[in-house]
């Protein structure tokens, strides 16, 4: 009987360490969801960073030190801390990916990467990267058609490109707005499945409205 | 039951105690880092340094740990100990070597393309240069150390001939750059820029894996990789183009073709010479790219043949001389680049071309010249990367040429033929090194044995060093030495080999979008050849030389004004020699004391064009009057050319392009040509060596058709 005992005790005890085992987890990824939404960028680098460290089988975490890294840089003015974020970003993708991560999700963040270089010299990486970036969103789109981060990110692209060509824009704004249905329609598949974009879409929209109005 | 109660408090206890690690993070000025992660490897448990450096936490972990000290710029630290002992720890992060922000070594090189720091043109410049209707050495020729020598429009490097520079792709020498073109008609290259990814040109102080270049060289790289499968079709005023590009998973496969006949171009614009063939050539050039899972393998192979058939005039004939010409030209080359041990890297190649080329005249003196040249050279390299800031780089090669010229005239009964073979083999060792972040320093050394038993060692040494965030300083010396031109070994293959040394000083501001870049150099020659008489192999010697020195300055910005690109360079060059058959130290024919020029590119989104604008001037080149007593003592007119091209995007995949050489007219005379005698009031009588055209105009329709109708043609601009 006391066996019992003990052993009951045993298990309910793996049980609660396992539960806080994968609580610790949740609550990590969750608080570095947090320092990243409140614009602490860099702690929640760090945070994702220190769990994709100890969970080597997610993926999750080594994607967010990728995108966090991606974001910061477009604000960021410096260029040399830029390239350093771009190679600590691609880096992070690349086991992001060994980990088996959602390959339409993988494409979406190295077609922004290569956005990034584009900006840092648009007369020199502009010819070398723009098609690859294309090949990024459209692979994307074949793996996951229904990918709403891959369908906004394509027509952003392209309106950015049509607009500096003096092409027409209108055809990839429409593309856009069913994009923005798609991310209605998103549901995540699993905890801190990747799930942002939507606003920056709105956003696109906005300043697409604002400009008319402005005429 | 109260066992488990015992479990619930030891859980408990273990998440609230723990051990406290604690400490302070600074660099090498001991200066605190903000923001550096900092965690116990395998666990949850760490913190960010704060804005003193310092970071605090608690750790359940026990015994022996290793903690990871991190952050972006910096190289990333482990400390293994006790946790116990990780206690009010000091630790030091040494700064990251960052390649973008390194020093390099830039005395002397222009690169175009890939590498950040010292691209002065990327090939897209290349191709939209105006003027430059895709040759690609014209692009070049804006750059400043160079000298435009409008009749044969090859690379004249500070002071030195066209035979002093050599052209390779992926590493292996192209032994026949430019395709043949009648008397003072420019030559083109034989190339297209859209299948090299990078680009570099060196004017000097080049490192020893390259040598038989006393002046400069053109580096050539293929594209690793190709995006998509698609077709491309140019079609021209001077001829058509097509092109296919197949894109597999590891592997591609780019064809090129292309057909010139300029016969109806002029049959709008007349040329000064009657062409009873006009300009007519065929060729094709192909890629094979596969790569492996640590290396790339490629094969490059181009084809050509060209022909035509002209009356020139001469100042020594009263009826214009009946040129035709006749040539065939393949080059190949394979490589394999890859990694093969830990940061060991192997290259090796192999290169073959084949070169028919015959000359005749038809008319007046009868002749016809048959030229044939083979040549094979191998290469292996390996290089290793110690690490950031030591690598070492060594290799060998191998030359085989073979030439031989037969010359039948009705001047003699006989053909006479000549060959010359030779053999060299070539070792080099070349280490670079990197200190602290902002100095670089390379040393290297190239040595060389002939088939005549003579060997060679030529030192090359350079320095960089960063001076602030944006501005370097570099220094680069070596001596470099050639074999001498090609139609001199037919008469005397027994001479030792041409020398340069050289010095260059250079200083370079890169800012974002802004480049300055100024550069000192001084180059002496020697062992040049000198002869008294030209046919009499026994007047042969190395006696020959002479200097050349000046000042380059380029200024790149495409930043100040919103989609206007533009560059100036300028260069001042003072090049004297006595060499061949010269009486004493002049100025050398090939060179102009002050050379300029100023291109733009401005692109208007409204009109969906591309306006690309560019202006050259020299202030002339010295020539000989054989009616003055002295040498080498006249100056010919300055030259000037403004050249105007316009790229306009009809669809995504479609451009309208075109293109005016000489926009103003400008009357260029580029030089003389003297009667080899007296006419009868006992004047050597000249004539005018001139354009054939004054203006060259082109107009050419370029279509992109690929599978995935998003893609831009723009990227082709």
């Amino acid at each position: 009987m006391k066996n019992i005992k003990i052993t009951i005790i045993l298990i309910l005890g793996i049980i609660s360490l396992n539960a806080k085992a994968q609580n610790t987890y949740q609550q990590t990824m969750g608080s570095g969801m947090q320092e990243w939404s409140k614009g602490n960028n860099i702690k929640a680098i760090a945070i994702f960073e220190r769990v994709s460290q100890v969970e080597k089988k997610e993926w999750i975490p080594p994607y967010y030190v990728a995108l966090v890294n991606i974001f910061d840089s477009f604000s960021c003015k410096s260029q040399t801390l830029i390239n350093q974020k771009i190679i600590k970003a691609e880096k992070y993708i690349s086991i992001s990916k060994q980990r088996n991560a959602n390959r339409a999700e993988i494409k979406c963040a190295e077609g922004l990467i290569n956005t990034l270089k584009i900006i840092q010299n648009p007369m020199e990486n502009g010819k070398k990267y723009s098609k690859s970036i294309i090949n990024s969103y459209t692979e994307a789109l074949e793996l996951e058609p229904k990918n709403p981060r891959a369908l906004y990110l394509l027509s952003q692209f392209q309106i950015n490109t049509a607009s500096f060509t003096g092409a027409k824009t209108d055809k990839f704004y429409k593309q856009l707005e069913k994009a923005i249905d798609l991310f209605n329609k998103f549901k995540s598949k699993e905890a801190f499945y990747p799930n942002w974009g939507k606003q920056q879409a709105v956003q696109v929209l906005k300043n697409r409205d604002n400009a008319k109005k402005d005429k | 039951m109260r066992n488990f109660i015992i479990i619930i408090l030891m859980h408990l206890v273990l998440t609230s105690f723990g051990q406290n690690i604690n400490g302070k993070v600074l660099d090498t000025k001991n200066k605190a880092i903000p923001g550096v992660n900092v965690y116990i490897s395998g666990s949850y448990s760490g913190a960010m340094t704060n804005i003193n450096g310092i970071f605090n936490f608690k750790t359940k972990k026990e015994g022996i740990q290793i903690l990871i000290i991190t952050c972006i710029g910096y190289k990333e630290k482990q400390i293994k100990c006790s946790v116990k002992e990780m206690n009010n720890l000091e630790i030091i992060l040494e700064e990251k070597i960052n390649t973008l922000n390194t020093v390099t070594i830039t005395a002397g090189s222009f690169s175009a393309g890939d590498k950040s720091k010292t691209t002065a043109l990327n090939s897209l410049d290349v191709v939209t240069t105006a003027g430059a209707a895709a040759n690609l050495v014209v692009a070049f020729q804006k750059l400043p150390g160079t000298t435009i020598n409008p009749e044969s429009c090859k690379l004249f490097i500070r002071g030195g001939n066209s035979y002093e520079s050599q052209t390779f792709i992926d590493g292996l020498r192209v032994f026949k750059p430019y395709s043949s073109s009648p008397n003072n008609i420019p030559s083109r290259s034989r190339y297209s820029a859209m299948l090299f990814k990078g680009m570099n040109l060196s004017t000097g102080g080049y490192s020893a894996e390259y040598g038989q270049a006393l002046s400069g060289i053109l580096l050539l790289n293929t594209n690793d990789v190709e995006e998509e499968t698609k077709t491309d079709i140019s079609i021209m005023t001077v001829g058509l183009g097509l092109g296919q590009t197949i894109k597999g998973k590891n592997n591609s496969l780019t064809f090129n073709s292309s057909y010139t006949n300029l016969r109806p171009y002029l049959k709008l614009i007349p040329s000064r010479y009657k062409w009873s063939d006009p300009y007519e050539s065929l060729g094709g050039e192909a890629v094979y790219r596969h790569k492996t899972k640590k290396g790339i393998f490629k094969l490059y192979t181009g084809v050509s043949t060209s022909s035509f058939k002209l009356f020139q005039e001469d100042i020594n004939y009263k009826q214009p001389i009946n040129y035709s010409t006749k040539e065939e030209d393949i080059y190949t080359n394979t490589t394999y680049k890859g990694e093969i041990g830990n940061k060991l890297i192997l290259y090796t190649g192999m290169g073959f071309s084949n070169n028919h080329k015959t000359s005749a005249i038809t008319n007046t003196i009868k002749q016809q010249i048959k030229e044939f040249e083979r040549n094979y050279h191998l290469k292996i390299t390996l290089k290793k990367i110690i690490d950031e800031n030591f690598k070492i780089h060594f290799g060998s090669e191998y030359f085989i040429e073979k030439s031989n010229q037969t010359l039948s005239s009705n001047k003699y009964s006989k053909a006479l033929s000549k060959e010359i073979k030779e053999q060299m083999g070539s070792i080099f060792l070349e280490s670079e090194i990197r200190f602290f972040n902002n100095t670089a320093f390379r040393i290297g050394i190239r040595g060389e044995q002939l088939k005549n038993n003579k060997s060679y060692l030529s030192p090359r040494i350079g320095l960089a060093q960063k001076i602030g965030e944006t501005n370097q300083i570099s220094f680069a010396y070596g001596t470099f030495n050639q074999k001498h031109q090609k139609r001199y070994q037919f008469i005397n293959n027994k001479l030792a080999n041409e020398k340069s040394h050289q010095y260059i000083f250079n200083f370079q501001h890169n800012s974002r979008g802004r480049i300055l870049r100024t550069e000192v150099y001084y180059k002496r020659y020697s062992n040049l050849i000198k002869y008294r008489d030209i046919n009499d192999e026994t007047s042969y010697t190395n006696k020959g030389k002479g200097y050349s020195k000046g000042i380059d300055i380029l200024w790149k910005d495409s930043k100040s004004i919103r989609n206007l690109d533009y560059m100036i360079s300028y260069s001042f060059i003072d090049a004297k020699r006595n060499y061949k058959y010269y009486p004493y130290e002049v100025n050398v024919p090939f060179t102009a004391k002050h050379n300029l020029s100023i291109s733009c590119r401005y692109w208007i989104s409204s009109l969906k064009t591309l306006i690309s604008t560019s202006y050259s001037f020299n202030s002339g080149r010295p020539y000989h009057n054989p009616n003055k007593k002295t040498f080498m003592n006249e100056t010919s007119n300055a030259y000037n050319d403004l050249s105007l091209s316009f790229s306009y995007l009809i669809s995504q995949q479609t451009i309208l392009y075109l293109s005016i050489n000489n926009l103003l007219g400008f009357n260029n005379i580029y030089s003389y040509k003297y009667a080899n005698n007296r006419n009868d009031i006992g004047i050597y009588e000249r004539q005018n060596i001139r354009p054939s055209q004054k203006r060259f105009i082109m107009l050419g329709l370029f279509i992109t058709l690929s599978k995935n109708k998003k893609l831009n043609q723009l990227d082709t601009l």
